[in-house]
């Protein structure tokens, strides 16, 4: 039975790295989301219209 | 909700029940992380020919939305395949990289669907981005089977040296298998968190630009 | 037999635009030797042979000039509404991709078959075999079809000079590969077993499975 190498500080990298890209990528997408609303609530009594008829209203969908 | 619930059962799965690896030491525990992550994108990348095809023949909008996502999502899992594969081999290899087909070829993936990206980003117009992005997403899904199969082949001639021990495959205790099925289960469920939160973000870029041009020609 | 003939017209159509002006080829021809005269400085550090690498010098340079010419074939097609001229024609989008196919494929193969034999003797090659034009032909044929398809989409946008490249080369891997192998092989006089059963099928299959799809798809590239 052989000492596993150690190696604790590569496996904390790996870890931290990933959780790092996820979060910021979640939150660079929820905070787009919001200025996209805030715009969206700006622009639309301007115009008198919903855009698209189908890019209307975009629901609160990414809740799994 | 789910989601979060699914990674942090993942995470201590991963870090606490999980046996540490004889041979890798704890290192063997970014097996359980990268190779759903790797999985996982491929799966995006199929997601996103698909979803070129069925923009191509049906022109729904949402097909577009889901195949710009796909591949978007599909990018950050297969940059984040590589940093921890690049973490892997470092201390189970004794280098950071080597061009080992499976390295290889994730790499060329990277390569091309971050020209997916970027040719959606530099068309003239939004049509002509939807249309040759799906073209693009479809080529590059046939080639990479290519791609994987001529650098096995150049590998076989060319060997990867390996310093350090090597992982055998099929060394995989029942718990591991169990833990990574979960791993699985759990990066698929951020894959699809992240896919759909990225497709109500395209839907509603969509509608404020579709605002912005109505009221440009009024 | 229509779809034959409106390809061959559009080639030579590119042929004898060429045959008249000789900038793609010339300037192409001269490329060629700028990458093998810089890869010498890069690569030749001690006095000697660059035989060794001399396959993936090759082949790194036919890409590179691949892609010129392939940039410069659509370019001309911008002037002057040229393309929209080409595509109000009455003929199938298979013809004009087929076409810029050939015509691309034809200036490839010059200038292949001009730089060889300078290559041959700048890089101090063994031998040249006829072998070696088959795996060039099949190389090329898989270069000129990927590389017309993404010419097609990168000439229309503003960056085509660095998207054809960025598109084209990650594409084009197994191709690079089973050339440079094969010619290793090749110049090597060795064993040539594995040039047969292995990398001429992949060029084959490569090259057959693009014709089919590229043509197919090639519609969807002029939209909006």
């Amino acid at each position: 039975m052989t000492v596993p190498p150690n190696n604790l500080p590569f496996l904390f990298a790996a870890f931290a790295v990933v959780w790092a890209v996820f979060f910021i990528y979640a939150a660079y997408m929820s905070w787009r989301r919001q200025s996209v609303q805030r715009d969206l609530r700006e622009l639309r009594p301007t115009t008198g219209s919903d855009g698209e008829p189908d890019a209307d209203q975009p629901e609160q969908i990414g809740s799994v | 909700m789910l989601t979060a619930a699914l990674t942090i059962v993942d995470g201590y799965l991963i870090f606490v029940v999980a046996p540490t690896d004889q041979v890798l030491g704890h290192i063997q525990r970014i097996f359980y992380i990268h190779v759903p992550i790797s999985i996982l994108s491929f799966l995006g990348f199929l997601v996103c020919a698909v979803a070129g095809i069925g923009y191509l023949i049906r022109r729904g909008e949402m097909w577009d939305r889901v195949a710009h996502a796909s591949a978007e999502v599909g990018v950050v899992f297969v940059t984040l395949a590589l940093i921890t594969g690049v973490i892997w081999a470092r201390p189970v290899w004794g280098v950071w990289w080597t061009w080992e087909p499976r390295l290889t070829t994730t790499l060329i993936l990277w390569l091309i669907y971050v020209a997916y990206l970027m040719i959606r980003h530099y068309a003239p117009t939004p049509q002509q981005g939807r249309a040759w992005s799906a073209v693009v997403g479809i080529i590059g899904f046939v080639d990479v089977p290519i791609v994987y199969y001529s650098v096995q082949w150049w590998r076989s001639i060319h060997p990867v040296q390996v310093i350090g021990p090597e992982a055998a495959d099929d060394a995989l205790e029942p718990i591991m298998a169990r833990i990574l099925v979960f791993s699985l289960i759990a990066v698929l469920a951020l894959f699809t968190y992240l896919l759909l939160e990225r497709v109500a973000l395209r839907g509603a870029e969509d509608a404020v630009s579709a605002i912005r041009r109505q009221g440009n020609y009024e | 037999m229509r779809l034959l003939s409106a390809t061959l017209a559009i080639a030579w159509k590119d042929v004898r635009l060429e045959v008249r002006s000789r900038d793609t080829v010339v300037s192409a021809l001269i490329f060629g030797l700028i990458v093998v005269v810089v890869f010498n400085f890069g690569l030749n550090r001690s006095p000697g042979s660059l035989a060794p690498v001399a396959p993936g010098l090759l082949w790194v340079a036919y890409g590179f000039v691949g892609v010129l010419a392939m940039n410069r074939a659509f370019a001309r097609e911008l002037e002057q509404g040229a393309l929209d001229g080409l595509l109000a024609a009455p003929v199938s989008r298979d013809a004009v991709f087929l076409g810029k196919m050939f015509g691309t494929l034809s200036f490839m193969l010059v200038i292949e078959a001009v730089l060889l034999p300078v290559f041959a003797v700048m890089l101090d090659l063994p031998t040249l075999s006829p072998v070696l034009g088959l795996i060039i032909l099949l190389a090329t044929i898989g270069f000129a079809t990927v590389g017309t398809f993404f010419a097609a989409i990168a000439a229309q946008t503003r960056s085509r000079e660095i998207l054809l490249p960025v598109l084209f080369f990650p594409v084009i891997v197994p191709v690079i590969i089973a050339a440079v192998e094969a010619t290793d092989l090749v110049l090597q006089g060795g064993p040539m077993l594995a040039v047969w059963t292995r990398w001429l099928p992949l060029l084959v299959v490569f090259d057959a499975l693009f014709l089919v799809i590229c043509p197919w798809i090639f519609g969807y590239v002029f939209e909006g």
